[in-house]
């Protein structure tokens, strides 16, 4: 067998010249950093980073409370760096479009470009509650900020014929993250210099007309759908025995059930996480905010619990979406309140979010500035 | 208990080279190799997570590519489980080889360039790359190749046996298209 042992020989020796290019070896390494960084698969836009024990068996907190206190990466340390840190680079340079590489689906996609948009938002707060938001680093958020959020819309725009209730649902949560977070910068930016409070009435402007984009491409995805449900519809009447067409104005009724029931179950959870959010800070919280944030929760059950009552103006959809977008809001505005101890942030929102509520209610594009409207939503079932 | 995420660093840097090596040689595509190498460690970093211990990490990458690639195949639809039973035909075809050794053969095998000893490799069909792959390529003993494949290491034995038959087959017949 000298032939075998001389062609194997020379196998051996051609093989070892087989191997990752340093590049690719570091491109795999970052990979693999940003896995071991997130531990949990990234399930919603909103959530914000879930406990990485959440998705671990009990048999490995020990393990991996270990990890994180002990060997954590320059990656993973790098996640709650603010611009100006010396991390930051690396969160927003390297961990974030390793990540970005990993996402397979457009619905993995759009969920870590909706949350790296949400950061950029979360990262101003920190920065405008600092007061430390300069013309700088507010534009270049902006910048990071955007690119996210066009990448949402564009995969929202591409998934929709597809797949119009994963579409519809990415976009109901975008939005409603987009109006919490807009609303909080603005709170947020209202102390400070003069450069902080400019820059950030300017960040939340902007983010806020991000979420009337948003809104505007959903209501045009519900016309497209109206539509095609309508043409469904004819055909069914004029062709009653084609099968075909039946079935088809049945798919289309069938997915816009199917988006209300997600954005419900969105808004209930949504609900509970402030709700939980809530009774964690009450204690520091005096009787007037505790007792506003009280009466929001009631409202917005309310509203989640009444949402296909056919009374009243707004369909069915702006009114589920009206209540995942004020237990949003309320949610963002109850976790501030934890991070930013010493500040009180409640009674803002309460104006806000009735603002927001009170536009909605007019139905159409009227969803201008902050004005105040009356907080009784007097449209609605009560 | 030791740093779980550190053994999966040490194992990347460790063994990274060797499951690319090994996936380049299964599948054409370079770029698909370096995906399945990455999914590797990832898949492995996630069953980790859920709390399954692994023991031996080597054999558990190896392991975990080999799923990937028999995927792979599925998806490609190049490789059907009719090619994967299909005896081998090594016995008409060592019957057509001269009975010794010194033959031609051997000098066009010593002027092999390396290149062509990949070739021939990836060229050979599977199952019979795969084991040969693993054992003078990677270097596993027969014992974890049969653990790796799920077969008895009689099996595996018998399949190195018949993919080297093949190889010499395959080598040979080249050789005389250039003759």
């Amino acid at each position: 067998m000298n032939t075998m042992n001389s062609f194997f020989s020379q196998l051996k020796k051609e093989t070892q010249k087989i191997r990752l290019a340093a590049p690719e070896r570091e491109r795999m390494r970052l990979a693999l950093d940003a896995a071991m960084a997130s531990s949990a698969p990234i399930k919603s836009p909103i959530q914000p980073v879930p406990s990485p024990y959440f998705f671990a068996p009990r048999s490995l907190v020990p393990a991996l409370a270990l990890i994180l206190v002990a060997g954590v990466g320059t990656s993973y340390a790098a996640e709650g760096a603010v611009p100006g840190d010396a991390l930051y680079a690396i969160k927003v340079g390297i961990t974030e479009p390793a990540r970005e590489a990993l996402a397979r689906s457009d619905e993995a996609k759009a969920a870590l470009h909706a949350r790296f948009a949400e950061r950029r938002m979360a990262e101003a707060e920190t920065l405008a509650e600092r007061g430390a938001l300069t013309a700088k680093t507010a534009l270049a958020l902006e910048e990071n900020f955007s690119r996210h959020a066009a990448e949402v819309e564009e995969i929202v725009s591409a998934v929709e014929e597809e797949n119009p209730v994963a579409a519809a649902d990415i976009s109901a949560r975008f939005g409603s993250s987009l109006a919490a977070h807009g609303a909080l910068i603005e709170a947020l930016g209202g102390e400070g210099g003069e450069e902080n409070r400019r820059e950030s009435g300017k960040l939340a402007r902007s983010i806020k007309e991000r979420e009337r984009a948003v809104a505007h491409a959903e209501r045009e995805a519900v016309t497209v759908t109206a539509e095609r449900g309508g043409s469904g519809e004819i055909a069914v009447q004029t062709f009653a025995k084609d099968g075909a067409a039946l079935s088809a104005s049945i798919v289309v009724r069938d997915a816009d059930e199917a988006v209300l029931a997600r954005i419900e179950a969105n808004a209930s959870t949504t609900l509970e996480r402030a709700e939980t959010r809530f009774s964690g800070i009450r204690g520091s919280l005096d009787k007037e905010t505790s007792a506003l944030v009280e009466a929001r929760i009631f409202r917005i059950r309310e509203l989640i619990g009444n949402f296909r009552d056919t009374r009243g103006k707004g369909s069915e959809k702006e009114k589920i979406q009206q209540a995942l977008k004020d237990a949003a809001t309320l949610d963002a505005f109850l976790e501030a309140q934890a991070k930013f101890r010493g500040r009180v942030l409640l009674p803002a929102p309460e104006i806000e979010m009735f603002g927001d509520e009170g536009e909605s209610e007019d139905g159409n594009d009227g969803r201008g500035g902050g004005d105040i409207t009356i907080p009784v939503p007097a449209s609605l079932p009560l | 208990m030791k740093d779980r995420e550190q053994i999966f660093r040490d194992a990347f840097e460790r063994h990274a080279d060797e499951l690319f090596r090994h996936a380049s040689l299964r599948l054409s595509d370079r770029d698909r190799a370096l995906e399945l190498t990455q999914e590797c460690f990832l898949k492995a970093w996630q069953y980790a997570l859920r709390g399954e211990e692994v023991r031996e990490m080597r054999p558990f990458l190896f392991k975990t590519l080999r799923n990937l690639i028999i995927d792979e195949y599925r998806k490609a639809k190049s490789f059907s489980l009719d090619s994967m039973l299909e005896d081998d035909d090594g016995g008409v075809l060592e019957a057509n080889l001269p009975r010794d050794d010194t033959n031609t053969l051997e000098k066009a095998c010593d002027r092999f360039d390396g290149a062509r000893a990949v070739s021939a490799i990836r060229r050979l069909p599977e199952p019979y790359r795969e084991v040969l792959a693993l054992r003078y390529v990677d270097d596993l003993p027969i014992r974890e190749i049969a653990g790796l494949v799920e077969e008895s290491e009689n099996v595996v034995s018998v399949r190195l046996h018949r993919g080297l038959k093949k190889l010499r087959a395959m080598l040979e017949s080249e050789q005389e298209q250039r003759a």
